[in-house]
């Protein structure tokens, strides 16, 4: 007999299941299990299965067109049909669920001939074109007409049909070619069930039902959002990547982990050779379990883009044409250039980023660059400038630098507050989950001073939308704590046996007091009481309530305590250490948590031990055969001060684009403009390069091996799927810059890497790439204790200790609107682009956002005499640029809006110094300015203009007219 | 040394002292700056910031000064 395995309840084994093979329906979640006997086998199924799904199990495959298990049963296409002892006709097994004892039989001559004839009937209303068609071989309806031996279409083609159907080719990366189309309507479903989007649509009846887009639009002009997932769902050749229709069908295929948003989705890379056809969202991905958005699925094109740079260049001062060279001279004049600095101003004269954009390994050899080689804690990293709020917050209260969660456990959720976060556009896969979440009855609080597409999309709809002002955070959160407390709906329990008492105590006598009560906040935050308490209410009083939060909360003046405040919640409440729960941090980039794991904080050796911990120090300066300093480095803001003030004198700058991303980019410049030594790594002539002595071209993701860590600390396998453009793989420089530099890093392969940091690092001990390779991802912890890892944290304790409760109380950032700068600019992301855009700007994404625009709400648009599409200046305490208005009613009054994906913005032209008490996270959510029409650039842009036209001009230049070196 | 660097970490550590004073009592308040400072500062800024302190033309916050005694102490 046939057992029924249900990989959620035997994870164990679960971790390396393949989920490949489509089974038909989605699996039943019954604990209920019935026998059924399908084609005579025995076989055990929960209750609700589908007898498509059950006979798939037993290895009985069905016919099929219109189903699929990532999609509800549709019933539409009658491929599937069977017969059921003891039931009339032939029903569908794809809407017929199995019930205890019931004897199914899947082929018999009356079947084949009723499947033949349904087969016959689309047949003869589709091209047969078979062998020039770009799905030959990749059709799920041809491979069903030889499943079913169909030889003959006897109704002829002359009749009535659809074979002069249009194409549709309006999207950069597919087309849609109605001709093909058998109305089958998965693509529809997809984009309803798994995308949660509602864009297409099956327009008209019977013979005349097409699919559409909606009001006469075509895919580009209508609500699709590219996610990839109809074009994935289609059985035919109707939805099909462009890519393949120019390339023809892959030949083999890579699993890889994406390079964009913290969500890091597994795809299946789909190659020729070593070209990449197309990217297809992995099935057995844990973070994606199979979905994808426009970005991993379709925008890696930037990857061959002819603006890549292949070979090192060096120049003596930045006004100066590059020259390239070969790797040995740029590493050897790099090196010099370091070790002369260190000579003439001190050891801690220079210092390395690191990027999250980087794999783990690399981080983690940046890192041991700097403590070992450079000998001195110079070391941080872009998250910075996003998340360390998160790391110190997190810490602080839960005693662990992370989020508690998997994304999956938000299926378990039954209300779910978002707080400064925006996931359909900056994480939009776990986007796309939450939304089917809430499609099921969650309730959702969405906490942001701009109206987010969450709060009011098809089938969704936010309960509450606390809409605060920009900066009030803390004093927000505090006041839903305070109403916890003062309607007595803390879970005392939880409190009690899991918590800390005496910082409980203090924080409980601190919240009640009534400044912090929903009344008296209403003045700070701008959100009605009666609203705020009922969103606490509905919290509070949720079997399951989880917490999801990003940059909106980080990226304050009070980003820390902001965290605090939320791991507060969720702590008082009882909402952690088991799933539908949890404190989860939408990390920005895909490896935001790797590279803080890394240790590359200045503060903290791998796995979050500070320099200061001497048995910690020990262990690494017996690896490293060096000694280390105790104290921390310069954060990245500290390094910029003290290059200005002539005391930092070098970087090494791996995968960061500190020029474009940090904020008050005049100081940023004027600290670059001050450092004799830049080293710039990047696969492009980034922003910060233009300010760089050295380059040192990058790999992309697909040019190496090596892990992410995603959001749920999930590490995953970066796989290589060419040779690197340079030559070289970013490890591979990191290495060779520390030989030249005197030290020997001996590595053959990114997995050595991995195994150092498991010998040095508990929560990584169990991870290897053998294992990563054998389970698919592991979430760290990973050690003796978890060898498969940790989908949820905190069950028990707060590793080995209470939660900590902090006192957050609310301290007004010092960035004022006035008279003079009466608005207050926030910031964010849009879904086609990424980050700075180096990647996104690089691909056909660039017809969704060409350009920042400022958000602005007809009031105050209407106050200045501003219409839409009008240049508008935006000045600030920092300084001033100009972007095109969007008048908007996301925005609230006083209130303005950008984005900071295109450099020529200038959006953190804008942005001030004001930053994190704790981390110095740049307060990138709120700057006052006044915006002012205007008819031309400002003086910022227009010389930042003329500098890039001038490095470009020294790029040009590079080999001088000769053929550069190789 | 320049003012605009000494005025740099003044208002860090007066900002870290904003945030940390609530709610506790003073022992416990100095103890937490004292601690996050040395934790999180390179000893460059600690330096500059003993140096402010020793400056009547920047206005540290009370707890910050007490904290720095204690660092001092503590060394």
């Amino acid at each position: 007999m046939i057992t029924y395995y249900d990989p959620k309840t035997e994870p164990a084994v679960n971790q390396s299941a393949d989920l490949s093979k489509d089974l038909g329906t989605p699996p039943s979640k019954s604990t209920v299990q019935v026998s059924v006997q399908i084609d005579g086998v025995d076989i055990v199924v929960p209750e609700g299965t589908s007898v498509l799904r059950a006979a798939a199990i037993a290895d009985i495959n069905i016919p099929k067109l219109c189903a699929s298990d990532n999609l509800e049963a549709f019933g539409s296409c009658r491929l599937c049909a069977v017969e059921i002892e003891g039931m009339r006709g032939m029903p569908a097994s794809c809407t017929t669920p199995v019930r205890e004892g019931m004897k199914v039989q899947t082929q018999n001559p009356k079947i084949a001939t009723l499947r033949r004839n349904v087969m016959e009937l689309y047949i003869s209303d589709h091209p047969l074109d078979c062998l020039t068609c770009p799905a030959n071989g990749d059709c799920e309806l041809q491979d069903m007409a030889g499943a079913v031996g169909l030889r003959e279409v006897r109704y002829g083609f002359e009749g009535k049909n659809h074979l002069d159907g249009a194409t549709d080719s309006s999207n950069p990366y597919f087309s849609f070619d109605d001709s093909k189309c058998i109305a089958c309507s998965r693509c529809v479903r997809a984009c309803e069930e798994v995308q949660g989007t509602f864009a297409l649509t099956v327009e008209g009846r019977g013979f005349d039902s097409r699919i559409s887009t909606g009001q006469d639009n075509n895919f580009l002009e209508s609500d699709c959002v590219s996610c990839g997932a109809c074009v994935q769902a289609c059985p035919t050749a109707t939805l099909t990547e462009k890519s393949v229709i120019d390339n023809g069908q892959p030949d083999h295929s890579i699993i890889t982990t994406c390079a964009y948003c913290g969500v890091g989705c597994s795809f299946r890379a789909d190659m020729q050779g070593d070209k990449v056809i197309r990217m297809v969202p992995d099935k057995n991905g844990k973070a994606n379990q199979g979905h994808s958005c426009v970005k991993g699925r379709f925008a890696f094109g930037y990857a061959t883009h002819q603006d890549r740079i292949t070979s090192p260049m060096i120049r003596d001062n930045i006004e100066q044409d590059w020259r390239e060279v070969s790797w040995e001279e740029a590493l050897a004049f790099a090196a010099k250039r370091l070790t002369d600095i260190q000579e003439e101003h001190g050891r801690n004269s220079i210092g390395a980023i690191t990027s999250s954009r980087c794999t783990n390994e690399e981080t983690y050899l940046v890192q041991k660059l700097v403590r070992a080689v450079f000998q001195n804690n110079n070391v941080d990293t872009c998250a910075r400038v996003c998340h360390s709020p998160t790391g110190y917050g997190l810490k602080a209260t839960l005693n662990e630098s992370a989020g508690t969660q998997t994304f999956e456990s938000v299926m378990q959720a039954d209300v779910v507050l978002i707080i400064g976060a925006n996931p359909t556009d900056a994480h939009p896969v776990f986007g796309s989950l939450l939304k089917r979440r809430l499609r099921q009855g969650a309730k959702l609080v969405v906490a942001d001073p701009r109206s987010i597409d969450l709060i009011d999309s098809p089938h969704t709809k936010a309960q509450h939308h606390l809409k605060l002002r920009p900066g009030t955070n803390v004093a927000l959160i505090n006041a839903l704590a305070h109403v916890i407390v003062d309607e007595g709906l803390e879970d005392v329990d939880f409190i009690q046996s899991r918590c800390d008492d005496a910082s409980f105590q203090q924080w409980y006598k601190h919240i009640q007091d009534q400044r912090h009560s929903p009344e008296n906040t209403m003045e700070i935050t701008g959100v009605e009481a009666a609203e705020l308490r009922a969103a606490a209410r509905l919290y509070a009083s949720a079997n399951n309530g989880a917490i999801y939060y990003g940059l909106g909360v980080t990226e304050h003046s009070q980003g820390s305590s902001s965290v605090m405040a939320i791991a507060n919640l969720a702590m008082v409440t009882g909402n952690i250490g088991r799933e539908g729960v949890g404190v989860n941090p939408l990390r920005g980039q895909n490896n935001v948590q790797g590279s803080c794991d890394m240790g590359s904080f200045p503060h903290e050796l791998p796995g979050y031990r500070h320099v200061s911990d001497e048995s910690t120090r020990n262990l690494f300066e017996q690896e490293w055969q060096v000694s280390l300093d105790c104290e921390p480095g310069l954060r990245i803001p500290n390094m910029f001060e003290a290059a200005i003030h002539g005391d930092f004198k070098g970087l090494y700058c791996q995968g960061e684009d500190i020029a474009q991303s940090d904020p008050n980019t005049q100081h940023v410049q004027k600290a670059l403009s001050s450092m004799k030594c830049i080293i710039v790594q990047d696969i492009f002539l980034n922003e910060t390069a233009k300010y760089a002595h050295v380059f040192l071209p990058g790999s992309s993701f697909m040019e190496k091996n090596g892990t992410f860590t995603n959001a749920e600390r999930r590490i995953s396998r970066v796989r290589k799927l060419m040779p690197a453009l340079a030559g070289k793989e970013d490890w591979q420089v990191t290495v060779a810059l520390a030989k030249v530099l005197g030290y020997e890093m001996n590595y053959e392969h990114p997995s050595e890497i991995m195994d150092e940091i498991a010998r040095l690092t508990p929560t990584f001990s169990g991870v290897s790439y053998d294992r990563l390779d054998q389970l698919g991802s592991i979430q760290w912890p990973c050690n003796e204790k978890t060898p498969l890892g940790t989908p949820i944290m905190h069950t028990e304790d707060f590793v080995g200790e209470k939660g900590k409760f902090a006192i957050t109380e609310y301290v007004a950032t010092p960035e004022k609107a006035n008279k003079h700068f009466p608005l207050l600019l926030t910031t964010g992301r849009i879904l086609s682009q990424y980050n700075v855009g180096a990647q996104t700007r690089r691909t056909a994404n660039q017809v969704w956002h060409d350009e920042d625009v400022l958000e602005i709400h007809p009031n105050d648009a209407e106050d200045r005499g501003i219409n839409d599409g009008d240049w508008v200046g935006i000045a600030s305490r920092a300084g001033t640029t100009a972007l095109r208005a969007l008048i908007s009613q996301r925005v609230q009054p006083g209130v303005v809006y950008t984005t900071f994906h295109h450099p020529l913005s200038g959006a953190n032209v804008v942005t001030t110094d004001n930053s994190d008490w704790a981390t110095n996270c740049p307060e990138y959510k709120v700057t006052a300015v006044q915006a002012t029409k205007v008819d031309e650039p400002s003086q910022w842009q227009a010389e930042y203009a003329q500098f890039s036209q001038r490095q470009a001009k020294y790029l040009k230049n590079k080999n001088g007219g000769e053929v550069a070196k190789t | 040394m320049s003012d605009d660097r000494l005025k740099y970490v003044v208002d860090m550590a007066n900002q870290i002292a904003l945030n940390l004073l609530h709610g506790k009592e003073q022992q416990q308040c100095v103890t937490e700056i004292s601690h996050h400072i040395n934790r999180f500062w390179a000893p460059s800024m600690r330096a500059q910031l003993a140096e402010a302190a020793s400056n009547d033309n920047y206005q540290l916050e009370d707890m910050v000064i007490l904290a720095l005694k204690k660092i001092k102490n503590d060394q």
